[in-house]
């Protein structure tokens, strides 16, 4: 939380969503953070201590995503972390991700209902 | 690329001589074994007057230096030095050969023969060189042998009352020399001509194994290549797309939109979804016309397989205003590419939301019916004209209601799910009529872990 209003953290390498997650979740009143890529995201993490974590499956190669998941676990994260992921790349994900402890996974392109709902579900 | 004969050849060549070493040890305990109990049954059994000792002491001797071999080849890398192994042997067994010719009538004996036996089997595993070479020592030992005996240097043993001994002239040793050195070579001729074919086919056998090894692996390397091009490009041309399809969806949240201005943007926003649907169906489809070493089976859990493609499917749904229903029967495990198993119902379940109105349902039912498993897709959706049930599995076609429904779709779907489920031994129908919904259903046979 900062001055009462929810952190966002967004993590994927394609700028024009994370701009896009900004605009969408700032008219809601959220603290975005953004990071391009899992190693800023953990930066960030650390720094920003978010509410809730939106991570992109596919970064600079397959299962980034689910690697950075697996290692904010392991660094005792406890905030909600959905996964933004397209239909075919779960085909080619290399590790099952049923028992990563998602919140939820989302197809892109993501509807913006769709993700507020979500997240002030989880969040307010 | 190696000659036919040279190196090449030799491979399984070298592997058969290998394996043969530990066989002729075996077969040399009995030969020790045979040369005691003979000499032990014509002392007995025979009216010979003859000493059977050196015979005794020549079987004792073939088993003594057959401990040493066995000894030897029960140590680990053995196989390094096989070939000294290997004539090593056989100047033993040759040694103990002359001993037992001489003890049994010098080159007069029957066992004489015993010398072709080597050669027949030198020219079927070793190279013909060394099998000439073994003919011309063998010439040379029994030349030798009836020199000494001849001579009077080494006084022949004769076993009267076995056989008898023509006499021992030097004319007659010589002829006998010389018939026998001109039988060895000939058996040496002989048996390395009949050899010598088999063994170039051996090594043209093992050429084109090689080959097609080779062009397995090339085969292999491309499908790789082809499937890693396909993923590379499937996420560069959805990455582009999603982000633009992303950002119209995310406009109404910049400022508010003037009708127009959401007329044009909702329209552009099927496009991209055209876009993406067409995509993945490509993709799909090159998953589809896959085959040989590229597919990669396993035992498929089909309820866990299900249960996360009705994960992805709920999201569309909820967005449609769709009711997602889900009933699987427990232990559903079919042998498969989870992919595809993915890929089928992922399409169905698409088209099955994506063709309903709002308010309508879809269910998705497993069960298992005679070593079979059965899913079914059902929905409340727009339905299909009996005249276009087939039409629909042919890809690239579309029925009038689907275009006029104003849900995208590159037509490829369905073609697509059912060559996956006839990959797999199964097959994909519909029932269905117009504005009465769909069921589609997926029969595949389950594994059998037996």
């Amino acid at each position: 939380m900062k001055d009462g209003h929810p952190i966002v953290l967004c993590i994927d390498d394609d700028p024009d969503i994370l701009q896009t997650l900004r605009i969408v979740l700032e008219t809601q009143d959220y603290v975005v953070v953004t990071a391009a890529n899992g190693e800023e995201g953990l930066q960030r993490w650390r720094q920003a201590e978010p509410d809730v974590i939106i991570v992109d499956l596919m970064m600079e190669e397959i299962d980034a995503g689910t690697r950075l998941v697996q290692e904010l676990r392991a660094g005792g994260n406890t905030a909600p972390v959905f996964m933004l992921s397209s239909a075919g790349d779960q085909l080619y994900a290399v590790r099952d991700y049923g028992d990563l402890g998602l919140s939820g996974i989302l197809q892109k392109p993501v509807d913006p209902a769709t993700l507020l709902a979500l997240i002030k579900a989880k969040v307010g | 690329m190696p000659s036919l004969h040279e190196p090449v050849a030799l491979i399984p060549l070298e592997r058969e001589l290998q394996e043969r070493l530990v066989w002729f040890v075996r077969l040399r305990w009995l030969a020790g074994c045979a040369i005691i109990g003979g000499a032990w049954l014509a002392q007995n059994l025979v009216p010979v007057d003859f000493s059977p000792w050196p015979l005794y002491w020549t079987g004792l001797a073939v088993l003594a230096y057959n401990i040493l071999f066995d000894q030897h080849l029960r140590r680990p890398f053995w196989r390094r030095s096989y070939r000294a192994t290997v004539y090593a042997q056989m100047a033993f067994d040759w040694l103990a050969l002359i001993f037992l010719v001489h003890y049994t009538g010098g080159i007069q004996s029957p066992l004489m023969l015993a010398f072709a036996f080597h050669l027949i089997i030198g020219a079927i595993l070793l190279p013909r060189s060394v099998c000439y070479v073994q003919a011309v020592l063998v010439a040379f030992l029994s030349g030798g042998l009836a020199l000494l005996e001849t001579s009077g240097w080494w006084p022949p043993v004769s076993l009267e009352g076995l056989y008898t001994a023509p006499p021992r002239t030097p004319l007659d040793q010589l002829f006998r020399w010389l018939s026998l050195s001109a039988f060895l070579a000939v058996t040496a001729l002989l048996a390395t001509s009949i050899t010598a074919p088999v063994r170039r086919k051996e090594a043209e056998l093992l050429r084109s194994e090689q080959e097609l090894d080779q062009a397995y692996g090339e085969i292999q390397a491309l499908s790789d290549e082809r499937s890693w091009f396909a993923r590379t490009t499937h996420h560069q041309l959805r990455a582009p797309l999603a982000a633009i399809g992303s950002a119209l969806d995310a406009l109404a949240y910049a400022g508010p939109l003037a009708a127009k201005q959401g007329e044009l943007i909702g329209r552009a926003r099927r496009r991209v979804d055209e876009g993406l649907d067409t995509i993945r169906d490509l993709l799909d489809l090159a998953a589809a016309q896959r085959s040989g070493a590229s597919l990669e089976a396993e035992a498929v859990d089909l309820r866990v397989c299900l249960q996360k493609a009705a994960v992805v499917a709920d999201e569309r749904a909820v967005l449609e205003g769709v009711e997602l229903d889900v009933d699987l029967a427990p232990v559903l495990a079919v042998w498969a590419d989870a992919g595809d198993m993915r890929r089928i119902f992922d399409n169905l379940l698409d088209n099955a939301v994506k063709y309903s109105p709002a308010g309508g349902r879809v269910e998705l039912t497993a069960t298992r019916a005679g070593g079979q498993a059965r899913i079914a897709v059902s929905d409340t959706g727009i339905g299909i004209d009996p005249a276009d049930q087939e039409a629909i599995f042919r890809g690239f076609y579309r029925t009038a209601a689907a275009k006029a429904s104003g849900a995208v779709g590159s037509g490829l779907g369905l073609s697509i799910a059912r060559q996956l489920a006839q990959r797999w031994g199964g097959g994909l129908e519909v029932q269905s009529a117009p504005n009465q919904g769909s069921c589609f259903t997926v029969v595949l046979p389950l594994y059998n872990k037996e």
